[in-house]
């Protein structure tokens, strides 16, 4: 004998599924927010590969204690 | 400190992720957009200095001190302005001003610059992974910038350092507080000591009138503390700016020298009323900003360019102090006319002492007992002795300067020899073994290669004694006995307008018949058997922020310093400029730190280098039992 299950309303399934969706894709672009940005600054490699020549510059004509 | 990499300047360390401040979205402090895929995307609107930029809406939202931080002296450089204007003229101080912004102006710093970055006059970049730190890092923060003065003289890199470090290991904040530090400046604060929550030494040094020690009773209140405590200090001089041929501001110093004057107090004030101060010459000059406007400083006279100063480098024991009439009676010792430039003589009528106001000497007082008799006068020469000498037969000088320095202009037949750069005389810092001076056969070929014999009477010279010193350290190890150091070096030559040579000499090679003194040498093996041994003093000649253990030195694995040594910073013996204190206040400052001629002092710091020129000065001082520890820190640590 097969039982059959009751059906549910769609609604019912389907609101807290979303909400739930959605409140991870919120999430998920914050955290990958800062990842974008520790990627990188936790990268020493990938930060020398990346980085110019250091760009602060002192005069050569500069002598003496400040 | 060395610079860093540009990727290690912004490396985010994984600890600052689990930190309070790691909590924090990177675009709630530095703006920027963090939903960009790209480098450039990402730092669009990005501020790298949110703390100077924008302090209220970004440390503020937590540290109620970022309100007043903008207007403290750290960030606003208040003073700078005052002195300035009151110099120029309401003609010439917009130009003035605008030449202020772009050369003084540049030193200021914020929250940031103290609490978790290399301040941006010092090269910037994360002084431990982005991780913030309530107390300042005292290398790489506080002396990052106040590093010519402070730091040279709070570490021994100009002098003994400062005994608050020493024996006490107390670092910058615990004389100048947080509340000094955020203090908002007042409007219109005349300077620095004005502000009330300025660091005093009586802040902790309190009731001295009350207390045991005779001359507080009697100086309390008259003298400022540094009069008697602080040492000889760096003094500037004739500023000039610019801007060079990349567009890049610069500034040039065109004099500094290591003195000591006292004059009256320029600044009077309740708290600070006293009448005899210690004075530094700054580096202010009628033409400082001729590059922006000509005649800049038409009442130059209103403010005098010897200010009131607060050297960092304090001991309880000084040469001033030593003896009332070391300071009562000293002409020298104290600001006159004689010691001012042409145009600066009605600038300082206020401060200098005529004679009849220096405190006159006392008739009787303690002697201090020192004995000079065994000083090894013929060790050192003057440069009116060496200009009479040039031509002796058997005279060899050794010019102990870079190649650059040199080729620029030398005394007349010196030869180049710069102990730091020349192979022969030292092994490869880099080899497996020890780094030690180098076997007999090598160092007595090298020498011959500079034409130098051990019979030669050899006259060393350089710009900082301690590198001739380090050079006649090895020489005296080698065997030669006539060698003398130039008192003065070449400034002294260079002042006395003696004649200067661009041309290298022609010099035959000699033999070098080394006969070395193997009994100046210890390894790190002795050491270890007389860490306990009364009769060995070893002293460690470092800087004092290496033999704190603050910093460790490029070569060595680790900081820190031998058990049981004591610290005496090589500055301590050598001055800046290459002149020599006197035999006498060597012998006595030696003898107050407990160095004493009775004892096997050995004298051990990073490589060697410093600890042979500490070797020489205390032969020539008279020292009979004087021994190198060569292999130094880098072996010890190993």
């Amino acid at each position: 004998m097969q039982f059959k299950k009751p059906h549910a309303p769609v609604g019912t399934i389907l609101t807290p599924l979303l909400c739930a969706a959605l409140f991870c894709l919120l999430l998920s672009t914050s955290a990958f927010g800062d990842d974008s940005c520790i990627t990188c600054h936790t990268d020493e490699d990938l930060l020398e590969e990346n980085l110019a020549e250091d760009k602060t510059k002192k005069s050569a004509m500069q002598a003496g204690s400040g | 400190m060395a610079p860093l990499e540009p990727q290690e300047k912004v490396l985010v360390s994984e600890d600052f992720l689990d930190s309070t401040h790691g909590e924090l979205a990177c675009v709630d402090c530095h703006g920027g957009d963090d939903t960009a895929d790209d480098k450039e995307g990402a730092h669009e609107g990005f501020d790298p200095q949110p703390s100077i930029n924008n302090p209220q809406e970004t440390c503020g939202e937590c540290h109620e001190e970022a309100e007043t931080v903008p207007q403290s002296l750290h960030m606003t450089l208040a003073t700078f302005p005052g002195y300035l204007e009151k110099r120029a003229s309401e003609d010439t101080w917009e130009k003035v001003d605008h030449g202020r912004d772009r050369h003084c102006a540049s030193c200021h710093t914020s929250c940031g610059g103290c609490h978790v970055s290399r301040p941006k006059y010092s090269g910037k970049g994360f002084v431990n992974g982005h991780i913030f730190s309530a107390k300042p890092d005292p290398v790489n923060q506080c002396t990052a910038c106040h590093g010519s003065r402070v730091g040279n003289e709070f570490f021994g890199a100009r002098g003994q350092g400062d005994v608050h470090l020493e024996k006490f290991s107390m670092s910058c904040e615990d004389c100048h507080s947080a509340e000094e530090m955020h203090a908002a400046a007042p409007e219109g604060l005349e300077n620095r000591y004005h502000l009330e929550e300025a660091a005093n030494c009586k802040d902790c040094h309190q009731d001295l009138q009350y207390g045991s020690v005779r001359d507080h009773r009697i100086h309390n209140n008259k003298v400022q503390c540094q009069v008697c405590h602080s040492q000889s200090y760096v003094n500037c001089y004739s500023c000039h700016t610019g801007t060079d041929e990349q567009g890049i501001a610069y500034f040039i110093n065109n004099h500094e020298y290591e003195g000591m004057k006292i004059g009256f107090n320029p600044d009077r004030i309740p708290g600070n009323n006293y009448k005899y101060v210690i004075l530094r010459h700054v580096p202010v000059d009628l033409k400082l900003f001729d590059y922006y406007i000509k005649d800049g400083f038409p009442r130059f006279d209103v403010a005098s360019t010897w200010k009131r100063a607060s050297p960092h480098n304090i001991q309880r024991r000084t040469w001033q102090n030593a003896n009332c009439n070391n300071c009562h009676g000293q002409r020298d010792l104290f600001l006159d006319e004689s010691d001012l430039l042409d145009y600066e003589i009605k600038a300082n009528i206020g401060v200098t002492v005529a004679d009849d106001q220096i405190p006159p000497k006392r008739a009787r007082v303690m002697p201090l007992g020192i004995d000079a008799s065994k000083v090894n006068a013929s060790r050192v020469v003057t440069v009116e002795w060496l200009n009479e000498h040039l031509d002796d037969d058997n005279l060899v000088i050794l010019d102990a300067r870079s190649e650059s320095e040199y080729e620029h202009g030398h005394i007349p037949g010196a030869i180049n020899l710069d102990p730091n750069a020349t192979e022969g005389l030292r092994t490869d810092p880099y080899a497996d073994s020890a780094l030690t001076i180098e076997e007999d056969e090598t160092l007595a070929e090298t020498l011959g290669e500079y034409g130098i014999a051990v019979d030669n009477h050899i006259v060393v010279y350089a710009k900082r004694g301690m590198d001739a010193g380090f050079l006649l350290g090895l020489l005296d190890y080698a065997g030669a006995d006539n060698i003398s150091i130039l008192n003065g070096g070449i400034i002294a030559w260079e002042l006395e307008e003696l004649e200067l040579s661009d041309e290298e000499p022609d010099w035959e090679e000699k033999t070098f018949e080394i006969a070395s003194r193997k009994n100046l040498i210890v390894d790190t093996d002795y050491l270890k058997e007389n860490l306990d041994n009364p009769a060995v003093k070893i002293v460690d000649v470092r800087v004092l922020q290496q033999s704190t253990g603050l910093t460790g030195h490029g070569l060595a694995g680790r900081p820190g310093s031998i058990p049981g040594s004591m610290k005496f910073p090589l500055p301590g013996l050598y001055m800046d400029d290459s002149y020599l204190k006197s035999a006498e206040e060597l012998l006595w400052v030696l003898r107050e730190r407990n160095i004493r001629p009775n004892q096997t002092i050995v004298v051990s710091c990073n490589t060697g280098n410093w600890a042979a020129a500490a070797m020489f000065m205390l032969r020539y001082l008279g020292y009979p039992d004087v021994k190198l520890h060569d292999e130094s820190w880098i072996n010890w640590e190993d």
